[in-house]
């Protein structure tokens, strides 16, 4: 039986034609598969490279791992090994994998404040070999606001606690400071009576009566033995209260460089923070302005005013 | 099918998805300008915004960036329009120099790309600035060059009415305020422009000896300034009741006036970023 395409001229050699048409069609598809393969690195030749993490959070499968901020492979499995520690592999290319030498760690920091994790490698030291393919690096968690608290609060408690320990010893009614407050707050009493003794013995010798200077100077001669007394007692007292005045100054000065110490360690990443939180605002902005300019929100809110102020005579 | 599927009659789908495109079309938003102008307009509606609160130095920093953004471009006549803004907050800053000097060349600027309006709207607020300071004569040149830009086509006509009738009335030409506040009256204007002109009348009045119609005026500005809502303009108009009640011997409730005026002054002195300007002379 022939079929009726056969009588139609245009259905002649029908076949072949499909085939052309299908086989362009196939081979169309393959190349797009093959230059987007290409593309995306999947006929790059890759190294497997390990680390091992104590927990795998936010660690995931295809997450990217980057240079200097270029991809230069990706996790490709995550698992539990036998001390219950989250041992990852990741595919670098072979191209870079030179760049990296054996003390190369890789920590998980997020692309901006919310953005998506990656694992950034730092290269290691010049003077070490290149990393080899199978090799194990170094992990550290790193970089994240949480991260930045928890070291801040590592750094201040201490330094906090010294403070506070001072403040203690500041407080304590037998400690150096309120002893030496003490102290001189009698030789302070004592001499303010020995000089109403002085203006008494005075006011008596202006009066010219010479017998009453007699006891008045055995006033003086007493409030003198008194100040002495107590001069005697402070020079006894003073050089340890000033030895343990020179420790609290110096424990002062150690809180004081801790704090400072944890400010300057603390700074590039809270000016990072800063610099974040700027970006995220400034985004947030540029989408409450883009929302608010379109429907159905511009037509709820009221127009902004712009243009001249309002003209008043008397104003 | 789709009737199968979605329980919709196909001409019903059809319709709701034409109807979702011609949203869809509805919520695209506008078309994004250069940086520098979208940032000079949104400092200028922040500075409006900050005006209308009170905040008078917030306001004063936003119109002076949105200035120099619309300088930097080099459009004439948006920075123009910046200054003159400024002018505004400066002048209410107490920064009247500054005020003058962001005027002083607007008004008499020979290019075309400042339009009549906003040159006379300049010359309008220097004749302000110095009226203000009692500087009449200065005040006097710059309403004259005003009016002549102006040349009865600008939209604040009354405004520069009442300016020519404060004038009057500083020099003690109780007529002349008379006649060009009732001219505004008569005329008719926005609510703020007529209470000033009924402010005006019932000073020019008073000062004449008419005490009732005065009365009348201050009653008839006093409405309209509540309706404003005008701190400073209400309790003018009630030392100006309590002013003519006194001279025509209704002493009580002269000092029931005078009391509420005092109330009024202090309540919005008290305000943060609130203060009253005497403002007739």
């Amino acid at each position: 039986m022939k079929l009726l395409a056969d009588k139609d001229e245009r259905f002649k050699n029908l076949f072949v034609k499909i085939s052309i048409f299908v086989l362009i069609a196939v081979v169309g598809v393959s190349l797009n598969l093959l230059f987007s393969g290409i593309k995306k690195g999947l006929f790059t030749p890759k190294s497997t490279i390990y680390f091992v993490a104590a927990s795998g959070q936010d660690i995931k499968v295809g997450m990217s791992v980057k240079l200097s901020g270029f991809k230069i492979g990706s996790v490709s499995k995550l698992d539990l090994n036998s001390k219950a520690e989250a041992q990852a592999e990741m595919r670098i290319e072979n191209d870079y994998l030179p760049l990296l030498r054996e003390d190369a760690m890789v920590s998980l920091k997020k692309e901006g404040v919310i953005g998506d994790g990656v694992l950034e490698a730092s290269r290691g030291s010049d003077d070490r070999p290149p990393l080899k393919a199978g090799a194990i690096v170094e992990f550290e968690r790193g970089g994240g606001l949480e991260q930045i608290a928890v070291d801040l609060r590592d750094r201040l408690y201490p330094a906090l606690d010294e403070i506070n320990h001072l403040l203690k010893d500041a407080n304590d009614p037998k400690g150096d400071v309120r002893q030496m407050l003490g102290n001189l707050r009698q030789f302070s009493a004592e001499m303010r009576g020995t000089r109403e003794r002085i203006d008494h013995l005075l006011e008596q010798v202006d009066a010219g009566i010479v017998q009453d200077v007699r006891p008045a100077l055995r006033s003086v001669k007493k409030s003198a033995e008194g100040i002495e007394e107590i001069v005697g007692k402070v020079n006894h007292d003073l050089p340890g209260l000033l030895n343990k005045l020179d420790t609290s100054m110096e424990n002062l000065r150690h809180s004081s460089e801790t704090i400072k110490s944890a400010l300057d360690n603390s700074s590039p990443q809270l000016s990072g923070v800063m610099g974040e939180a700027r970006g995220l605002m400034s985004d947030t902005r540029n989408l409450m302005d883009s929302a608010s300019g379109s429907w159905p929100l511009n037509s709820m809110m009221r127009p902004p005013v712009q243009g001249m102020v309002r003209m008043d005579s008397h104003d | 099918m789709i009737k199968k599927t979605t329980g919709l009659h196909p001409a019903a789908f059809l319709m709701s998805g034409l109807l979702l495109l011609s949203m869809a079309g509805c919520g695209s938003a506008p078309a994004r300008q250069p940086v520098a102008i979208e940032l000079a307009n949104k400092a200028d509606q922040e500075a409006h915004r900050a005006l209308r609160d009170g905040d008078l130095m917030r306001a004063y920093e936003l119109f002076r960036q949105s200035m120099l953004f619309q300088q930097s471009v080099d459009n004439h006549p948006a920075s123009a329009l910046a200054a003159i803004n400024l002018s505004f907050v400066s002048h209410k800053l107490g920064k009247d120099a500054i005020a003058l000097d962001l005027l002083d060349s607007i008004p008499t600027d020979s290019t075309v790309q400042i339009s009549s309006e906003l040159r006379a709207a300049a010359a309008f607020r220097k004749g302000i600035i110095y009226a203000d300071t009692g500087k009449i004569d200065k005040a006097e040149a710059a309403l004259q060059l005003a009016l002549q830009i102006c040349n009865k086509q600008c939209s604040f006509g009354a405004g520069m009415s009442n300016l020519g009738a404060r004038l009057a009335l500083n020099k003690g030409d109780y007529t002349t305020a008379l006649a060009n506040a009732k001219s505004v009256i008569s005329n008719g204007a926005e609510n703020d422009e007529l209470a000033n002109a009924q402010r005006i009348a019932a000073l020019a009045e008073s000062a004449l000896g008419q005490h009732e119609a005065a009365l009348t005026h201050y009653q008839a500005a006093l409405e309209l300034d509540k309706e404003l809502a005008l701190s400073s303009r209400i309790a003018e108009d009630l030392r100006g009741i309590a002013s003519v009640l006194h001279k025509l011997g209704r002493i009580a409730e002269a000092e029931i006036f005078a009391r509420r005026a005092e109330s009024v002054t202090t309540s919005a002195r008290l305000l943060p970023g609130k203060s009253t300007k005497n403002i007739l002379p």
